[in-house]
């Protein structure tokens, strides 16, 4: 069996909607996925369950995904990270960069395109 | 008296029924149109999602997604605001295959108050362009929601022809922030700096008047056109930034026109010494880290003069260019001896976790 195709992904986005479509993307290309809706959650449920990589919205409620981005970095956890933002800026891409994001994508978003980069990212 | 009382108490007990009635029956309609729009999600997310991902046709799907209108657009909202490229292109075509635009163009036309402001924000949502028509009409709506729903549609749609009676429609409204009439603004794309640009050019040679034009003060358009200018780094803007760029101009214009250039990054051919000095700090910030951004060394001296400025944001950003211009060894000089501003010049080498800062206090 392809080892990327056991790859197990983190989704923290708080619109159900948009992660249930993602969710059916990576599904179909035998990802195992699990939905978290909340920011604070995140942290924990990575040290509770090991994770491939992470799909991160920066507007989470609770606790929002920069102050996630910034935690998880502190606690020297290199979990591949990839997040997913209304916010377009440079500076807003730059600064997700500069706090640990590997990938930045930015929504709208092609679903496609979002696959590509966590294959790429999950290679590297 | 005693039976004045028995009849008021009676009214109200009355009263009190009938509001719990209505607040019963309106909790039920509401339960039951979560429960329906909840079964009929379920099913259109399955076909939707198979149809995205080109294992569904387009006739399947639309023949699944034909009904409930209303109910269908609140389930695809979050799609056309989310998704792009080829996706929403499936979005639009789904759409007119299943007749929803044609629906809500008859709602926009013929419906009620809350239909007309349903039609508009889909009709906005999937850019289409047979919608303008009546969406430029509402500009000039008694109703402010439907207004404001055709301002947004009109925005999301892009059309350039009407970004100059968008903008006089939302400048002159008091109930927009300014962000919010940037974020307008900015929807109609890139494309619309072309137009201010151009109309402002037009208004420097005195071949038209902006404040007759857009009825509002000068400064509050030049703000926002510079601020557009900013967020698409529109180069050939700063053309039209640099004559405004005077130190007696109105200050707020002033700043947002610093604030562009930042992002913008481009040099100007022009003293920047009168802003260096001016009377609002925000000005004499906004001008340091603008050199801060082009690392301009020719202000080296404004700038060390800065680092005792009464306002920490005009030391913290005079401070930032000195070392953005590569002059750290300045920095620590004036750290080394105590000068003025010394404190700024270690909390930024400080940040930029520079190891010299133990250096400059030791020595």
């Amino acid at each position: 069996m392809d080892a990327e195709k056991t790859d197990k992904i983190l989704i923290a986005e708080d619109d159900a909607s948009i992660s249930r479509l993602i969710a059916y993307k990576f599904e179909k290309e035998d990802y195992i996925i699990k939905v978290i809706e909340e920011g604070d959650k995140v942290l924990a449920e990575i040290k509770a369950d090991s994770y491939d990589a992470l799909v991160l919205d920066l507007m989470l409620p609770v606790l929002d995904g920069m102050q996630v981005l910034k935690r998880i970095r502190e606690a020297e956890i290199k979990l591949p990270v990839l997040v997913l933002s209304a916010k377009s800026q440079e500076e807003d891409i730059l600064k997700a960069l500069n706090a640990g994001a590997d990938e930045y994508v930015t929504k709208p978003f092609r679903p496609d395109e979002l696959l590509l980069r966590l294959k790429k990212m999950l290679a590297n | 008296m005693l039976r004045y009382l028995y009849y008021l108490s009676g009214g109200l007990i009355l009263f009190i029924l009938t509001i719990v009635l209505i607040i019963i029956i309106y909790h039920l309609l509401y339960k039951r149109r979560n429960k329906i729009f909840e079964q009929k999600k379920e099913k259109w997310e399955a076909v939707l999602f198979q149809y995205l991902n080109n294992d569904l046709s387009l006739e399947k799907t639309a023949s699944v997604m034909n009904d409930s209108y209303l109910y269908l657009y609140d389930f695809l909202k979050p799609y056309l605001k989310n998704l792009k490229g080829d996706n929403f292109e499936k979005l639009r075509q789904l759409v007119q295959k299943n007749k929803m635009i044609d629906f809500f163009l008859l709602k926009l036309k013929k419906g009620n108050r809350e239909e007309k402001i349903k039609a508009a924000a889909f009709l906005g949502k999937v850019r289409e362009k047979r919608a303008l028509p009546l969406l430029k009409e509402y500009l000039n709506s008694e109703d402010k929601s439907l207004m404001t729903a055709s301002i947004w549609a009109i925005a999301d749609i892009g059309e350039q022809e009407l970004f100059f009676p968008v903008l006089k429609t939302v400048l002159n409204e008091n109930s927009f922030t300014f962000e919010a009439l940037t974020e307008i603004l900015i929807r109609f794309g890139e494309e619309s700096c072309y137009q201010i640009k151009e109309f402002l050019e037009i208004n420097y040679r005195a071949e038209n008047n902006l404040t007759e034009i857009l009825e509002v003060p000068e400064y509050q358009s030049l703000s926002l056109f510079f601020d557009i200018f900013g967020y698409f780094r529109f180069i050939p803007g700063v053309e039209v930034m640099v004559p405004t760029l005077e130190a007696d101009f109105n200050e707020e214009v002033l700043i947002h026109i610093f604030k562009a250039l930042v992002k913008i990054e481009y040099p100007i051919d022009k003293d920047l010494s009168p802003f260096l000095n001016h009377k609002s700090w925000v000005v004499r910030s906004q001008a340091a880290r603008y050199l801060a951004e082009i690392k301009e060394s020719n202000y080296l001296s404004d700038l060390k003069k800065l680092l005792s400025d009464q306002n920490w944001w005009v030391r913290y950003y005079s401070a930032l260019a000195i070392f953005e211009l590569g002059k750290k060894d300045l920095l620590i000089e004036i750290i080394k001896n105590k000068e003025p501003g010394y404190e700024m010049g270690r909390y930024i080498l400080d940040q930029a976790g520079d190891l010299k800062v133990g250096e400059a206090d030791s020595g």
